[in-house]
């Protein structure tokens, strides 16, 4: 039965952000949520916004948050949203910053933006910049994503009490996007993201389109409608849903350095969550079935791996150096990059190279968990992601799949446990259609009609 | 900057900048999702919305070419076609019927080491690679009637007949090179001269040249790092073909490609490269050569294939190259 739960704070919340010098009214746009940048916002559009009866929020550097922070209770703003200095554990700065302006300005909302975002995508070899191109031969792999699963699941761990925060630009290419902005497909799936890992965004909306909002103009307010409809979606969806289940663990302190790695671990639909290197110490492992270990190890972990191992679990060491216990057995398997052995109920993978192939190496921790403990597998499903969470308050789980490729897909899903409902909405049709089922060998499968590009799975467990 | 991403994206910095183009002529850029790839146009265009729309018009050839040449859809012609066709001619729509031909060229110019009839023999590998443990000879055995490319009949001018009880095709080494033909062709009959069409990064197509240009520069895929081999197309083509690492933890494990003369995953360590007049050559020769190795392959392009050249690069730096025509070039843009 799926089985780790995690406590995380509200998500799903969707900022307009605004450019031009007017707005449509609040009740136009059917959002509220409204951000515009504290240094270089046209004239009297705080003022505009406001009396159109959006929450006017500021996007503001560390260093202007204060100031910002001082200014916005006088000028009648919502809150204040801080942009991060970097997506390390050791941001203390950053952290102390909003503890102590939401001690000082409690009337004021206060948040942080996680750097690092980027626009999801589908990525091709062939690399467009403004000033030329780079195009790159190779032989052909399932398409490059570029997503923020990796981000998302870092700063949940590291900051607990804040929603992760995404704000990116858009990839634009040549003069006719330049003019037009992105396609009403990159928005959708911009939302679709942030709502499939549960992380709240600030969706930056092109001049052209703020324009054809300001207009009126046919155009403009039929993407607007499908745009709408996918943050309807996806934060009518957040009180339903908890924690997100995961059975792999990946022991990190630094980003950097297991960032590649996760996003593949995401790229591949391996349900995994970021472990800290002091819930190693501590061996606060609970649910977790594989640990990929980038962190030094000291002794101390060395024994919560040992345990973890000797009861069973799998667990993976990048570039450890040190006398394990697991070393004395005779190993199972070697090649030139890895050496394997058995210890206790369990494994112990020993990488003894940098890992070169994220990708394989993905595939390599798919391989590694037995079929048993594979929580979800996805079939005709290149271009998507899922996510897998327990429901809030009653038996049962939901499944968050968005589709890259932005074309109807039927996708088949194997979920691990005994469903016995599913129902399937999305945010071109809404909530719900019922979903045929079959189930073997503590599994439940069924297909998903026409995934386009977001849509959620809810299944009520079996009593 | 992460390893893998640097890997991906190794010259992104050193990158080929052409000069500025005339003010004229804009930069339309697309891509597209099919056959279970990217598929991505760059167009220079004095009427850039009309090669956006020469652009939408050639991927929607592609889709309709994946509809046409997929095995994973029930519904397309081909998986029709491995239904209806064994030992009974049936009918084949006109792409399905040329693209089969063609494949069966390079069946013959490699004396089989390219074969579409591939495809029980590689799911039975992949499979095998799920488990861990290689399939054994009976399982092979059991699967040798329904795999030999001299089985398939072509019936002109628009019949196919499998004489095998169990025949199945798999166009996955040729079909995005005759797509990225085929939308070549819609571009250039939509009035874009100046384009380039990429499949995924295993096949490129340069239509004309980007202003200012003679071509349009492709690196080429270079396992050891070092090479940075690079062509520049001008009205052709270019293909890589390599096998696949597929572990980094097991011992022994097998990549995607599959000899069809031996029935066992190839381990050769290169990559092939491959520039030829059009896509569905470029696509249809990376495996061939890829499948021949260099000796063999070296001899072929020069007797019989004009206006193709192609390299082997190796994980150590060591690479080997022949050309009947078109140049490429060791070390340029880094």
């Amino acid at each position: 039965m799926l089985c780790l739960l995690l406590a995380e704070p509200g998500w799903g919340r969707v900022f307009i952000q605004w450019t031009e010098p007017s707005i449509p009214p609040a009740k136009t746009l059917g959002v509220r949520d409204v951000v515009v940048a504290w240094e270089s916002h046209p004239p009297g559009l705080m003022k505009t916004a406001r009396s159109e009866d959006y929450h006017v929020f500021a996007e503001v550097s560390a260093e202007q948050a204060k100031a910002a922070a001082e200014a916005a209770t006088t000028d009648g703003l919502a809150g204040i949203i801080v942009k991060a200095s970097g997506a390390s554990p050791d941001a203390e700065s950053d952290d102390h910053l909003i503890r102590t302006l939401r001690s000082a300005y409690p009337g004021l909302s206060v948040l942080l933006l996680e750097p690092g975002g980027k626009q999801p995508q589908l990525r091709g070899t062939t690399v467009v910049s403004r000033n030329g191109f780079l195009a790159v031969s190779s032989p052909t792999r399932q398409p490059w994503i570029d997503f923020n699963v990796a981000l998302i699941r870092y700063e949940r761990v590291y900051r607990p009490a804040e929603a992760p925060l995404l704000d990116y630009p858009w990839e634009l290419t040549g003069a006719l996007e330049d003019r037009l902005g992105p396609r009403t497909e990159d928005y959708a799936l911009a939302v679709a993201e942030a709502g499939t890992f549960h992380a709240d965004l600030i969706l930056n909306l092109h001049k052209h389109l703020q324009q054809e909002l300001i207009e009126g103009s046919a155009e403009g307010l039929k993407a607007w409608k499908q745009i709408r409809s996918y943050i309807d979606f996806y934060s009518g969806n957040s009180g339903a849903k908890a924690g997100e289940v995961a059975n792999t663990g990946v022991v990190t302190g630094d980003y950097d350095s297991a960032y590649e790695e996760m996003n593949l671990l995401g790229r591949h639909n391996i349900p995994f969550r970021v472990v800290t290197p002091r819930e190693l110490s501590a061996g606060r492992l609970a649910g977790l079935d594989l640990m990929v270990i980038f962190s030094p190890m000291d002794a101390v972990a060395t024994r919560a791996v040992s345990d973890f191992a000797a009861k069973g679990g799998i667990a993976v060491l990048t570039g450890q150096q040190g006398q394990f216990p697991w070393r004395a057995e005779e190993p199972i398997q070697k090649n030139e990059n890895a050496v394997t052995y058995r210890f206790g109920k369990g494994k112990v993978v020993e990488l003894s190279t940098p890992i070169v192939n994220p990708d394989a190496f993905a595939e390599d921790i798919r391989r590694l968990l037995p079929a048993q403990q594979q929580l979800i597998g996805l079939w005709n499903a290149l271009t998507v992601v899922s996510a897998v969470y327990r429901q809030m308050g009653k038996p049962g789980v939901a499944v968050d799949l968005a589709n890259f490729a932005e074309e109807p897909l039927r996708v088949q899903v194997r979920l691990k446990g005994d469903f016995s409902v599913a129902r399937y909405g999305t945010p071109e049709r809404g909530c719900c259609v019922t979903l045929q089922l079959s189930h073997a060998q503590g599994f439940t499968q069924f297909v998903v009609p026409d995934l386009r590009i977001g849509g959620t799975v809810h299944l009520e467990a079996t009593p | 900057m992460p390893l893998f991403r640097a890997l991906l994206l190794p010259v992104v910095l050193v990158f080929f900048l052409p000069k500025a183009p005339p003010v004229s002529s804009q930069l339309v850029y697309k891509k597209q999702y099919a056959m279970g790839t990217v598929y991505q146009i760059l167009a220079y265009s004095t009427t850039p919305l009309r090669a956006s729309q020469a652009i939408d018009a050639a991927f929607r050839r592609i889709v309709e070419l994946d509809h046409v040449m997929s095995n994973f859809d029930p519904g397309s012609d081909l998986s029709r076609l491995d239904r209806s066709a064994r030992f009974r001619a049936a009918r084949a729509p006109p792409d399905l019927f040329d693209v089969i031909g063609d494949s069966l060229a390079y069946s013959r110019l490699s004396n089989g080491k390219f074969d579409i009839t591939i495809a029980p023999v590689v799911d039975v590998w992949k499979a095998a690679q799920r488990e861990g443990t290689p399939p054994s000879s009976g399982q092979i055995d059991r699967l040798r009637p329904c795999v030999g490319y001299q089985k398939i009949q072509l019936i002109p001018p628009d019949r196919i007949e499998f004489h095998s009880p169990c025949m199945r095709l798999d166009l996955g080494a040729i079909g995005k090179g005759y797509a990225v033909d085929r939308a070549v062709e819609v571009l250039r009959a939509d009035g874009v001269r100046n384009a380039l069409v990429n499949a995924g990064g295993s096949t490129f197509f340069g239509l004309g040249a980007p202003p200012g240009q003679t071509g349009w520069l492709v690196h080429l895929r270079d396992p050891s790092g070092r090479l940075d081999p690079t062509v520049t197309l001008h009205d052709n083509s270019v293909s890589t073909s390599e096998q696949w690492r597929a572990s980094l933890i097991e011992a022994g494990a097998f990549g995607h490609i599959i000899d069809p003369v031996t029935d066992r995953p190839v381990k050769s360590t290169f990559a092939v490269s491959v520039v030829a007049p059009t896509g569905t050559q470029t696509d249809g020769l990376s495996l061939t050569l890829f499948m021949m190795g260099p000796d063999a392959g070296k001899l072929l392009v020069k007797k019989k294939l004009p206006h193709t050249a192609a390299i082997w690069v190796w994980p150590s730096g060591k690479f080997e190259m022949v050309s009947a025509g078109p140049k490429i070039q060791i070390g340029k843009g880094r």
